[in-house]
């Protein structure tokens, strides 16, 4: 290969990555954990901890369920129920709230109907899993617009780094642990590099597939020349792709004495269209009004592809008025999707992209220290401050975000549940100290230098069994009751946040060892050379 | 029951076929034997079962799990099982010596070329 093409791709990988590898890093760590979002759902809202036996026991929505649901959502244009699962294993009630303009969640036990006890907080749906794809930054969509930047980047270079890897095959099973630090590094970059190299580029392109809308909104225009603006193009293409089904509202009541048909008929019918497979979700839109209509969407437990059947039915005589399935090339679409989305039910495969996401991180980590390890001496020699502005960014965004994540946990034990400052409510909180622990990381990786590797990484130990603790302290569910009473989702969760104390106290002593022997060396023989 | 033994079938297969890439490279065989055991097979002959082992293990996957499930499944256990081949030749290399032991008993009435 040219040299001179496989230099220019040497400097765009190292630059792109240097630029944009700590908002990348951000985005991969929150996906890695969004691949346990619902869990991490139930480890921050204990009421919703139910054991999976009660999610397998045939449930009945007619009764006290829907009696439940009709009175928490009153007022509200249009509300959802989700059925439980293995993952959720109690009924999930959303809706709307028209005065505060917020969206409300509540767990109802799915044999009882009864409102479980709530903790305010977006836990992994609502905080990590956002952030994982729009950043929580609203303001004119632009976090949506920094993602798919870096997924981009991603593509990029992940195209380049393989032009410039030199033996990709020689090198492909390599990891010298014991060699100087560059190397060590490298390797374990490109390891996870080339490894993991078709799950980096499937996310990465699929991320932009998912959203194509936003990037690309002048493809709606594109598919329909003849639609007045990109909105309506859009309604256009939701309608005919995705199968949206609208009916407006009368504002005249329903002349039926029970103001909702049986959702149990309409979930059978719609079980007989699908082959026996179960609703993912019910909605009922403008409840009591005479237009009141249901919808029911398919579950996706048992396939890649996120199927797009829906079913409509009116909601005061239980008529079907519409129903939907994809077209062969929105099933195409809907297999990338379901490929980044895993809304399936497939336990090892969760695991393994799990897996496959933090070695993704550990990539990104160790291209850090590949590029401060192997300038360290020549920018102190030269008097150059990249490395000191680099190692701050590099700190703040790989053990600084998780420190920020554990915190995030810890919030959530310690606030009280009516808990709110400063016009936030708990939720809002429980985002404030996620921000400021990350942003006082960033100072301290600043003041710290080198050394807030080391302290960032003995903190997160800490802070890890911390949560642990907590947990336990507040809830009463220690790891001998989670695991004897199969509630898998809080168990899995403190036993990943121990080993991830058990992980980070390791590299903290390890790192402390090194800086040891480092000094002891630079005392006793004048360094000669590169580090 | 049929599942799961295609599917550990599948990851076993991905994991042998990956073992013997590895030890189909001077640098990792010269770890593992560390002896001056003479090779079982040709380095050329330990890749192509290698390869072979790796294409077996899709199929095993695409019979225990689906085409949609199978696929992302063997995708997903390839970048695991040469990641597990990889940090085993780090740390362990002696573990894979196991492997070419049992190699070497079945194929030492074979005809196959050194």
């Amino acid at each position: 290969m040219n040299a001179s093409f496989r230099q220019s791709m040497g400097w765009l990988h190292t630059w792109a990555g240097v630029v944009i590898g700590s908002l990348l890093f951000a985005i991969f760590w929150m996906g890695t954990l969004s691949v346990f979002d619902r869990e991490i759902d139930r480890w921050m809202n204990p009421g919703s901890r139910l054991s999976p036996a009660v999610a397998s026991q045939p449930i009945q929505l007619d009764g006290p369920i829907t009696e439940t649901a009709m009175r928490l959502t009153q007022g509200s244009a249009q509300w959802l129920m989700r059925l439980p699962s293995e993952r959720v294993p109690a009924l999930e009630l959303r809706w709307r709230d028209e005065k505060t303009k917020t969206t409300e969640r509540r767990y109802l036990h799915p044999t009882t109907g009864a409102v479980l006890p709530h903790t305010d907080t977006l836990a992994g749906t609502g905080f990590i899993f956002p952030f994982h794809y729009g950043l929580h930054l609203k303001w004119k969509d632009i976090g949506y617009w920094l993602v798919g930047l870096a997924g981009m980047a991603m593509l990029v270079m992940v195209v380049s780094g393989v032009v410039i890897h030199r033996k990709i095959f020689a090198d492909f099973f390599l990891f010298r642990p014991k060699k100087h630090a560059p190397r060590a590094s490298l390797d374990l970059h490109n390891l996870t590099g080339v490894l993991g190299l078709p799950f980096h580029f499937v996310m990465a392109l699929s991320g932009l597939i998912i959203f194509m809308g936003i990037y690309w909104p002048s493809s709606y225009s594109a598919a329909y020349p003849d639609a007045k603006g990109v909105s309506a193009a859009q309604q256009a293409f939701n309608k005919d792709g995705y199968g949206q089904y609208k009916r407006a509202r009368t504002n005249i009541a329903g002349e039926s004495s029970a103001p909702l048909a049986s959702l149990d008929d309409m979930r059978a019918q719609a079980r007989a269209q699908w082959q026996g497979a179960e609703a993912n979700f019910i909605r009922v839109w403008h409840p009591g009004d005479q237009a009141s209509y249901v919808e029911l969407r398919r579950t996706y437990a048992d396939s890649v592809t996120m199927n797009l059947d829906q079913l409509y039915l009116d909601a005061n005589s239980g008529r079907p008025l519409h129903s939907f399935s994809a077209q062969p090339v929105m099933t195409a679409q809907r297999f990338i999707s379901g490929l980044h989305f895993i809304q399936f039910q497939h336990w090892l495969l969760r695991w393994l992209y799990f897996l496959a996401g933090l070695s993704g991180c550990i990539m990104i980590a160790t291209g850090f220290v590949f590029w401060l390890e192997s300038r360290r001496a020549s920018h102190a020699k030269k008097g150059l401050h990249g490395v000191r502005v680099v190692e701050a960014l590099a700190v703040a965004s790989v053990p600084g975000i998780m420190v920020a994540t554990c915190l995030f946990f810890i919030a959530n034990r310690l606030l009280p549940l009516d808990a709110s400052w400063g016009g936030y409510a708990r939720s809002g909180l429980e985002m404030g100290v996620f921000y400021v622990g990350w942003l006082a990381m960033l100072v301290h990786a600043a003041w710290r230098a080198r050394h807030a590797w080391r302290e960032q990484s003995a903190l997160l130990a800490v802070l890890s069994a911390t949560a642990v603790a907590l947990n336990w302290a507040s809830t009463g569910h220690h790891l001998i009751h989670t695991l004897g009473q199969g509630l898998w989702a809080v168990a899995g969760m403190d036993l990943l946040l121990l080993a991830s104390a058990a992980i980070a106290a390791w590299t903290a002593r390890h790192l402390a060892r090194k800086a040891g022997t480092a000094s002891s060396r630079a005392a006793s023989t004048p360094r000669v050379g590169h580090a | 029951m049929r599942e799961t033994a295609c599917t550990l079938a599948g990851l076993m297969a991905a994991w042998l076929g990956f073992a013997l890439l590895a030890l189909s490279q001077e640098r990792h065989f010269a770890r593992v034997y560390q002896s001056n055991m003479p090779p079982a097979l040709s380095h050329r002959a330990q890749r192509a079962i290698g390869f072979i082992a790796i294409g077996a293990s899709l199929v095993c996957c695409i019979a225990g799990q689906g085409v949609g499930f199978g696929s992302l499944l063997w995708v997903l256990s390839l970048s695991a099982t040469a990641m597990a081949i990889a940090l085993t030749l780090t740390w362990r290399p002696h573990w894979l010596y196991g492997l070419a032991r049992v190699l070497r008993l079945v194929l030492s009435s074979s005809s196959l070329p050194r």
